[in-house]
């Protein structure tokens, strides 16, 4: 019995040594997309007009081909490559569309003094790596030397984007705005405030404000399972992918 | 309750078991295969910008014959590489030539500044890192798969039915090696 005991456990032993040999996946601590997906400016480098812009642009894009631009700014890199990260963050996000891998990431580390365009797998003929490199040399070096931010990325944005609308053969964005036709406005607020005061009204007299009763604890509940389920991701990605394909500068 | 029913159930259990072990395996096996493929594709990519380069640097450096030489073999060998660890070892060949390659551009103030250079260097470069992203994604695969070989209970019976431990695609003479464990 007692060898029994020894040998069972050496077995146990083994089997546990077979799971320890796990090896820990590297964490690159990879930032979530904000509310506006398509600008992350951690380094607060753009200007908020600049931004608001930026996105707009890139809803209209989005809107009539599924492609993706993205810009963010990074305080550093802690320690990581730009294009390292630049991949994971690309795949993390998931920016462009899951089948057409449409989209272009454009990203500067702050105190590496470096940036990159990096860009999907769907857009490489569109914007081969000569090209993101020109890019770069043409629009975005001459202006970050001179500290203008701003018209570093605003420019650089253009001439991405323009490529990226020359692929699908389209002249303008006419997407634009068409996110702002919201049909809250239109709602006949007045009617639907009197049929509630009338709808409460009878609520209290007849079913000892059951309903009222009701909605509050839905507008509790709601509201309490939104804080524990968001967790702050506001992923808005495609779900596109990138191999690795773009240009790196330095300044 | 018939006594030779209790076999015939273990049987078909681990018959089921066996079935859906091999099933996994054969799925990750493929992961590794495509994600090699794309290694190749890259490795490729990047021997067929070695004429072009060439060619450019031919034209004002057009006595640096022993890079060129250099360039051609590591070129050939990769081509008449089969295993893992010979693609990454020509693989180590062109990234050496090429950097004497690239580094000779720079006694040539001219060829640094010819445009078709540049936007060689550039598709250098990029096709540089996608041979990087698809080794990672090569080896991430392997890291699996090997992980899924190596233990309990696929271990039993995973040689049995020929699937054997996959090679990593090294970067630098074993300097990433660090993944072998010995019971």
């Amino acid at each position: 019995m007692k060898r029994f005991i020894v040998k069972f456990s050496t077995l146990l032993c083994l089997i546990s040594l077979f799971f320890v040999w796990i090896l820990p996946v590297k964490a690159m601590n990879i930032p979530n997309p904000n509310s506006s997906f398509y600008v992350l400016d951690q380094a607060n480098l753009i200007s908020t007009s600049t931004e608001l812009d930026i996105i707009e642009i890139s809803e209209a894009l989005y809107y009539e081909t599924d492609a993706q631009i993205v810009l963010v700014t990074l305080d550093n890199l802690s320690g990581y490559d730009l294009e390292q990260y630049s991949v994971q963050l690309f795949r993390e996000w998931g920016i462009g569309d899951k089948d057409k891998n449409n989209g272009v990431l454009i990203i500067l580390a702050l105190e590496e003094r470096e940036v990159r365009i990096e860009v999907g797998y769907g857009l490489e003929g569109a914007i081969p790596d000569s090209v993101a490199g020109r890019i770069l040399d043409e629009y975005m070096l001459p202006s970050l030397q001179e500290g203008d931010y701003d018209q570093a990325f605003m420019e650089t944005y253009n001439a991405v984007l323009k490529r990226v609308m020359d692929e699908y053969g389209i002249e303008s964005l006419s997407g634009v705005n068409t996110s702002s036709n919201n049909s809250i406005e239109d709602l006949p607020w007045f009617w639907i405030i009197i049929g509630a005061i009338i709808l409460l009204s009878l609520d209290g007299y007849y079913l000892n404000g059951f309903i009222l009763n009701l909605l509050l604890r839905i507008l509790i509940y709601s509201s309490f399972g939104g804080g524990s389920g968001g967790g702050g991701s506001f992923n808005r990605g495609g779900g596109g992918r990138t191999g690795g394909g773009g240009s790196s500068r330095r300044w | 309750m018939k006594k030779w029913l209790v076999p015939i159930a273990i049987v078909v259990v681990l018959g089921f078991m066996l079935m859906s072990g091999y099933n996994s395996l054969v799925v990750i096996n493929e992961d590794v295969n495509g994600k090699w493929s794309q290694v190749e594709n890259q490795l490729q990519r990047r021997a067929d910008l070695i004429p072009n380069l060439v060619e450019t640097v031919k034209g004002y450096a057009a006595q640096e014959t022993e890079v060129f030489t250099a360039l051609a073999n590591a070129r050939a060998a990769l081509a008449g590489a089969g295993t893992v660890s010979e693609t990454a070892e020509a693989n180590q060949e062109i990234t050496s030539a090429l950097g004497r390659l690239i580094a000779i551009a720079e006694a040539y103030p001219e060829l640094k500044s010819n445009t078709n250079f540049l936007a060689l260097q550039d598709e250098l470069a990029g096709t540089e890192n996608r041979i990087a992203t698809a080794r990672m994604d090569y080896n991430t695969a392997v890291q699996s798969y090997n992980t899924k070989v190596k233990s309990l209970p696929t271990a039993l019976y995973a040689n049995l039915l020929g699937f054997s431990e996959r090679e990593y695609f090294e970067a630098e003479d074993g300097a990433e090696d660090g993944v072998d464990v010995d019971f």
